[in-house]
């Protein structure tokens, strides 16, 4: 258990978590939940931090719904595990509506989230990560499981991973996403076009 | 920052010998230095660099103007001293900034969260003299230096295909501030 947990999670209990990752900077939450983990992925408006080509650099609700679009996730009901689909879940400031944190369900419902500059954890419930740090799950998306992934794992998971912790890079991220509506710089088209970034 | 509090008479050019009274020097190290000045002489040193600093008693200092600049002088010993004691000061307050910035972003992952915290905002603040710290820590523990950097120099040395890549953008700034002199 990481010391910084309990103070900044006080909703997640010690026996509901477990870190799988060693710290490192080189990702945050909507990279990992996206399936990434070598870029910073944030929407700045000044574009100094890595976001989806052609997705909207919106802080909001609604711009995290349209870039995850992109990526073949669709808004749904129920944070239960689904089989055949995997599923995010987006955290936001209740007062203003801002998007704090991304998580990723991997397994039977068990989710996966980078705290962070911190480690990734996988825990059982989302309400464990809303307090003042995050705030609260505003919205769940899924997409159909990608070909070839296990029904018990994600799409990152099966990609080289040790302990956890994941080597998918952007670039590697065309290759998981079925064929379905994706943004482009001049609109949308039928094949991925976020594997077209960095 | 009060130049009395570190020591600093406020009126240089009235300076009468190199045996001036250092009436609030209570460190060490400073005695020492203060005991070390041999000669007195005058050099210009930028206004800016003194407005940075907010000193006080402005109106007792001595003026010029050189080369088109406003030229504020001050004892050259004296100079390197005050340089010396005002570095370690904007050091310890960087470091105290950085601190209470860690502490409050521990898990944060939104980049504007990060960058609109009061002491981020403060580094900015403290403008191009905090590049070479900015820099350093960059250097010893990569984190979310870069809208610092890019707002106080105006520039960004990342290329496009880097963006995100927490790594490389490091690099791009580390060879950025080598060039620059600033490493």
């Amino acid at each position: 258990m990481a010391s910084y947990t309990e103070a900044c999670f006080p909703n997640l209990k010690p026996n509901e978590y477990q870190i799988i990752s060693d710290r490192t900077i080189e990702y945050n939450c909507v990279a990992w939940a996206a399936g990434n983990s070598d870029h910073w992925w944030w929407p700045d408006n000044q574009s100094i931090y890595y976001w989806p080509e052609g997705a909207p650099r919106l802080e909001t609700v609604n711009g995290f719904v349209e870039t995850f679009r992109g990526l073949g996730y669709e808004p749904c009901d129920s944070d239960q595990y689904e089989p055949g689909f995997e599923k995010v879940a987006l955290y936001a400031d209740e007062a203003t509506g801002a998007p704090k944190h991304m998580a990723r369900q991997v397994e039977s419902g068990i989710w996966t989230s980078k705290l962070g500059p911190q480690h990734d954890i996988e825990h059982r419930t989302l309400s464990g990560l809303e307090g003042d740090e995050y705030g609260k799950v505003v919205l769940i998306m899924r997409r159909p499981h990608i070909q070839g992934v296990s029904q018990n794992g994600s799409s990152l998971l099966r990609v080289g991973t040790t302990g956890g912790s994941a080597s998918q890079s952007v670039s590697d991220l065309s290759l998981s996403y079925p064929s379905r509506r994706y943004y482009t710089a001049t609109g949308r088209t039928s094949r991925p076009a976020y594997g077209l970034g960095p | 920052m009060n130049i009395r509090r570190l020591g600093v008479h406020p009126c240089p050019l009235f300076f009468p010998s190199p045996k001036i009274e250092w009436p609030e020097l209570d460190s060490p190290l400073l005695d020492l230095l203060a005991s070390q000045l041999d000669e007195m002489y005058w050099v210009g040193y930028s206004t800016n660099w003194l407005n940075a600093r907010d000193l006080e008693n402005r109106d007792m200092r001595g003026h010029s103007h050189e080369q088109g600049k406003d030229v504020e002088w001050v004892p050259r010993s004296r100079q390197q001293f005050q340089r010396t004691t005002i570095d370690a000061e904007l050091e310890r307050e960087f470091r105290n900034l950085v601190e209470q910035w860690c502490h409050d972003n521990l898990v944060t992952s939104s980049i504007t969260q990060l960058v609109m915290h009061p002491a981020y905002l403060r580094i900015i603040g403290m403008g191009r003299d905090v590049i070479p710290l900015l820099l350093r820590e960059l250097q010893q523990n990569p984190n979310h230096w870069f809208y610092a950097l890019n707002a106080i120099t105006g520039e960004n040395p990342v290329k496009p295909e880097d963006v995100g890549n927490i790594r490389k953008m490091s690099e791009a700034w580390l060879q950025w501030g080598k060039d620059k002199g600033h490493l």
